[in-house]
């Protein structure tokens, strides 16, 4: 569990991921191209399905521009770019979202894999913990959204494609432990100064406000119960 | 407390991880039994011995651990163990958490490697080698891929139980050596995946052409639009090349075997007893080798050095003989139904021993559906979201080997060969949308892509859902033939522009007519079929009513084969004499007249004969010598014919014709018509033997024989070597009456004799860099070569003092029009082509001549009146 709580603390000085712009041309376009690709699905679902498909999963240097996430003309990005593209996307269509990270178990002998693809790309793994895994999610009413696997998932506890999710934060809220995993003893929240950041956002866009009630389809899926 | 245990020995590894940098074999599956610890696994007492130097097999690894419709074999091999070995321990490896083989509590422990797309090459080398370490632990690989990516990397590793790199290359695909070392047939096949080969060898594959993939997957295909297709998809989503293999008709049996250093250990024969709709094994007859095969098997794991398993893929015909159709270089995923038989063959390459020759085996074996609890320290996870287009590679799906082929670690053995490929005209239209167009270069989604890419060739398709399986009689069936790659030139697909007039000041687009090679293709059309009795040849006037050609055609001697009495008239304008000529089609009375002159006519329907009747009934005039009905096709579907295979049908065509060839004093004759360049000459051969097969009961019901057989229907350009055999088994194994009676036999191969006639010349508009390299924009468009989408035409450039032809290459040639689907040419090499250069299509003379029209011209149809 100390594991755990310290990959928390790790994971609280990771920026939520937001790809910058240039004011130029250089930026636009690849903006353009982006969302022209995904703003003519008429179904939301399939629109969010399609982000990690344009976007071959890799490492990516931040801060990052658009322009950065470009790379040999294909389109590269992390589950911070993949997190990012479908806020802004559920944003365009006004559903109502939070940004929020997890910590993730994943199968032991995967993070070398992506450690080396990161290190070989002088990209830092920040991200990679001890024992699990930083990824960022999105809170859609009372679900949540992998954008990297395009799935909802229930919750801490819950198994995605990339692994067992043993804790979920949402942006400004606590860490929400799985059942399984004891109660933190600490809130994880202290500062390292060593830890490597994102910039930091100062207000998140996206955010859910208390007086924007959730439409009732963005709650829990009919039939199922919390 | 199963899953506690798990999840916690899943954080202990993250840890050790953490502090020493070595990565562990995976997380306890079974708190009841003790975990090995890494690098020291203690050997179990009563495990196998490897067979070599001295040291028992006390941890297997098994990778494929995906248990679906479409099996990966690693749960199969893992039963198979535990059914020998209790105390083994077997860890079951995987590169997606979702193989759902992953759940089964026969697994001791888990190797969950993260999917290839996100896989670091050297890291998995590493973490290979480290599973291995310890000395009792052997792996089993049964994935192909990854099969051939350990022995790329890893070279003859000892704890290995997979062939080395030299043994794969015996055994490639196609396995034509292989077949021949053991003594078996093997199937036809075309590496050319040209749109000219590839529709070439489907027309010489009466029951259909497998799309195979270098290292995986095999789709079937009836028509050369859905072949290349479906190789785009293979290509795309496993790597590698493709080639075209020939559907053989026959039961599916399989050998699995396996060896060690060279030595078979055991083999064994199953016969499928029922598939899945994949084709998949559900349950199969399990028997032993005979001794010759088993000797001949020996000897080629003995010459590859085989080590590891393996499965011959098989047909056996009608008549008994087998044909090797491919080798799989794992074992199959249903080996455990041998195990359960009493042929355990992974517990005989994990032992290291040969199997006991006396043994006996039970009859078979069957799946059955099992549900299980899924493992709770990987959990389940409802279904991704899907976008229509540019889904996610498969990493979910076949153990997450399509990301392993996406990564293209394993190149094409033809390394010279583009890794890209591209759709013809006509599939492009169809499957743009799932292949060529799904944006950014990613990947469709493979189920859609292969199910549009398979409707892509609905046209080709049996009416049923296969071909009779089996010998034709009065020949060896093509499964018969010597298995080869065919190689045959495309004899008159090329050459044309020694005959092209350099451009003058004339405006493009514009049609040069090549007469010399009708003429030629007349003349050669004339010495095929010498000898065979009274024949007429004839000259289809819709396919090319060009007056030089009616002309040149009245003057060799051909007679007017016409659709309308339009066509019979301009016929006969240039030359053609009506009373020779023979009217067909649905609507051959067209436009309205009082009096009609021909030598025969062939009624398309009972109500036409009956409709003939009231005609006459109200002065109609019509002379002809003879009177005939079109016969339906029995095996396809056709809008054309009287079925005279429906008894009813028969009789009542045996009344009208009768009452209507006294009333004229004709004979009677019948007509049989479907393209053969759809079919291929052996199913046009069966289709037209089955359909002209009616003549003898209808002789009997109209008291002689019939005066005329009219065959034909739009021969392939290629296929005239072909036409002699196929008119001698027509003769052969057709009615008696064909023999017996010597009806004259009316011969009309439609475009074969005018498909090189003509040739349009064109001018480049524009060239534009693509992703294919160049494309280019002509000033011809669809309208001018109407057939631009279904059959490739040759093209040439003129580089200012001849006509050179085009090389293959990437790059497309599109249409001026604005027209998503006018693209005219496809896989050519544009790099040296210009702004302003002349090319000249090919192969224009037939329907791309008599169906041309006005398109983007600012014309409107001759009814309304030009601008």
């Amino acid at each position: 569990m100390s594991g755990l709580m310290g990959d928390l603390k790790r994971f609280d000085r990771i920026e939520l991921s937001q790809v910058a712009s240039h004011p130029k041309a250089c930026c636009e376009m690849v903006k353009h191209s982006v969302f022209a690709q995904l703003m003519h699905y008429g179904d939301t679902g399939t629109a969010l399905a399609a982000v990690p498909g344009l976007f071959r999963w890799g490492p990516v240097q931040w801060p990052a521009h658009w322009c950065d996430l470009v790379d040999h003309g294909d389109l590269v990005g992390d589950c911070g770019v993949h997190a990012d593209v479908a806020a802004a996307l559920l944003t365009r269509k006004s559903v109502p979202h939070t940004r929020a990270r997890a910590a993730v178990l994943t199968p032991p002998m995967a993070p070398a894999h992506w450690r080396a693809v990161w290190n070989e790309a002088q990209v830092n793994d920040a991200w990679i913990g001890r024992n699990t895994v930083h990824h960022e999610v999105l809170r859609v009413g009372n679900r949540w959204w992998d954008p990297s696997d395009a799935r909802w998932f229930s919750g801490p506890g819950a198994h995605t494609g990339s692994g067992h999710v043993l804790a979920l934060r949402e942006d400004g809220g606590q860490w929400q432990l799985a059942p399984e995993t004891a109660a933190p003893d600490a809130s994880p929240t202290a500062h390292d100064p060593d830890a490597p950041s994102k910039p930091h956002a100062p207000e998140h866009p996206h955010a859910v406000s208390s007086t924007h009630p959730l439409p009732s389809t963005h709650a829990l899926p009919q039939g199922v119960l919390p | 407390m199963r899953a506690a245990k798990a999840l916690l020995m899943m954080f202990g590894m993250g840890l050790q991880t953490e502090h020493n940098g070595r990565e562990p074999a995976g997380a306890s599956r079974d708190v009841t039994r003790p975990e090995a610890p890494q690098g020291s696994t203690p050997r179990p007492e009563n495990a196998a011995s490897a067979g070599g130097p001295g040291t028992e097999v006390g941890t297997v690894f098994v990778s494929g651990m995906h248990s679906g419709p479409n099996p990966s074999p690693g749960l199969s091999v893992a039963r198979s163990l535990r059914l020998a070995r209790p105390g083994l321990r077997i860890v079951g490896l995987d590169y997606s958490r979702e193989s759902s083989g992953l759940h089964s509590e026969l697994l001791d422990d888990l190797v969950c490697l993260p999917a290839w797309r996100e896989a670091h090459l050297p890291t998995w080398i590493e973490q290979m080698d480290r599973l291995l370490e310890p000395e009792d632990a052997v792996l089993i690989p049964c994935l192909d891929l990854e099969v051939r990516l350990l022995a790329r990397e890893l070279g003859s590793h000892d704890r290995i139980l997979g062939p080395s790199k030299a043994a794969l290359e015996l055994v490639g695909k196609p396995p034509v050596e292989a077949a021949e070392r053991l003594g078996l047939r093997a199937a036809e096949y075309e590496t050319d995946t040209s749109w000219e080969a590839i529709d070439r060898f489907i027309r010489r594959s009466p029951y259909g052409v497998w799309v195979k993939g270098q290292h995986y997957d095999a789709h079937r295909a009836y028509t050369a639009g859905a072949a290349l297709a479906l190789g785009d998809v293979v290509q795309r989503t496993w790597g590698g090349s493709w080639h075209l293999e020939a559907h053989v008709a026959g039961q599916e049996c399989s050998i699995a075997f396996c060896g060690l250093d060279g030595r078979l250990l055991d083999a064994v024969f199953i016969t499928k007893a029922m598939v899945t709709t994949e084709g998949k094994t559900w349950a199969g007859e399990v028997a032993e080798l005979d001794e010759a095969m088993r000797e001949r098997l020996a000897d080629l794991v003995a010459d590859a050095g085989w080590t590891g398993a393996g499965e011959l893929e098989l047909i056996r015909s009608w008549s008994g003989e087998l044909t090797l159709m491919e080798i799989n270089p794992r074992f199959p995923a249903w080996i455990h139904g041998t195990s359960v038989c009493g042929a355990n063959l992974p517990a005989a390459l994990v032992a290291g021993r040969p199997a006991d020759r006396g043994r006996r085996l039970t009859p078979g074996f069957t799946r059955v559906v099992e549900e299980i609890p899924v493992h709770p320290a990987l959990g389940i996870t409802p279904i991704a979201w899907v976008a229509g287009g540019i889904s996610r590679p498969g990493d979910k799906r076949h153990s997450g080997m399509p990301s392993l082929g996406q990564r293209r670690l394993l190149p094409p053995e033809d390394a010279d060969e583009p890794v890209e490929s591209h759709p013809n005209p006509g599939s492009a239209a169809r499957i743009g949308v799932a292949a060529e167009y799904a944006g950014a270069g990613e990947t469709a989604d493979f189920a859609e892509s292969v199910e549009t890419a398979e409707c892509a060739g609905a046209v080709g398709a049996p009416a049923h859902n296969g071909m009779p399986a089996g010998r034709v009689e009065g020949r060896p069936a093509p499964a018969e033939r010597p298995a080869t790659r065919t190689k045959e030139p495309a004899a008159h697909t090329e050459g044309f522009e020694r005959l092209l007039d350099p451009p003058g000041n004339a405006a493009t687009p514009y049609r040069q007519v090549l007469l010399p090679l009708f003429t030629e293709r007349v003349q050669a059309l004339r010495q095929e079929v010498e000898g065979i009795g009274r024949v007429l040849l004839a000259h289809s006037v819709k396919t090319c009513p060009q007056p030089a050609v009616l002309r040149e055609a009245a003057r060799l001697g051909l007679a007017a084969e016409a659709i309308s009495l339009a066509e019979l008239e301009a016929a006969e304008r240039h030359g053609m004499a009506p009373e020779r000529a023979i009217l067909n089609g649905p609507a051959k009375w067209w436009p309205a007249t009082d009096r009609v002159r021909c030598f025969a006519f062939f009624a398309d329907s009972l109500a036409e004969l009956s409709r003939l009747g009231d005609l006459l009934d109200n002065g109609f005039q019509l002379e002809a010598e003879v009177v005939g009905v079109r016969v339906a096709p029995t095996g396809l579907i056709s809008r054309f014919g009287v079925p005279l295979h429906e008894r009813d049908t028969m009789v009542e065509a045996a009344r009208l014709l009768g009452t209507l060839a006294d009333r004229l004093g004709a004979g009677w004759g019948m007509h049989f018509h479907f393209a053969q360049s759809v079919l291929g000459a052996p199913r046009w051969e069966r289709e037209c033997v089955a359909a002209l097969s009616a003549a003898d009961p209808l002789a009997d019901l109209l008291g002689g024989p019939p005066a005329v057989l009219d065959i034909g229907g739009g021969w392939h350009v290629d296929d005239l070597s072909y036409l002699r055999a196929s008119l001698d088994y027509v003769r052969a194994n057709g009615p008696a009456a064909a023999r017996d009676g010597d009806p004259l036999l009316v011969m009309e191969p439609g475009k074969l004799l005018t498909q090189p006639s003509a040739a349009v010349v064109t001018q480049v508009l524009a060239r534009r860099a693509s992703h294919r390299g160049y494309d280019i924009v002509v000033d011809a468009a669809e309208g001018d070569m109407p057939e631009a989408p279904f059959h490739p035409h040759p093209v040439a450039r003129f580089d200012g003092s001849r006509w050179e032809p085009l090389r293959p290459g990437w790059s497309w040639i599109l249409g001026r029009s604005c027209m998503e689907h006018d693209v005219l040419s496809v896989r050519l090499d544009l790099t040296d082509v210009r702004e302003g250069d002349y090319l000249a299509f090919g192969m224009c003379g037939g329907y791309d001549t008599s169906m041309a029209y006005e398109f983007g011209r600012g014309t409107a149809p001759r009814e309304l009146g030009q601008p």
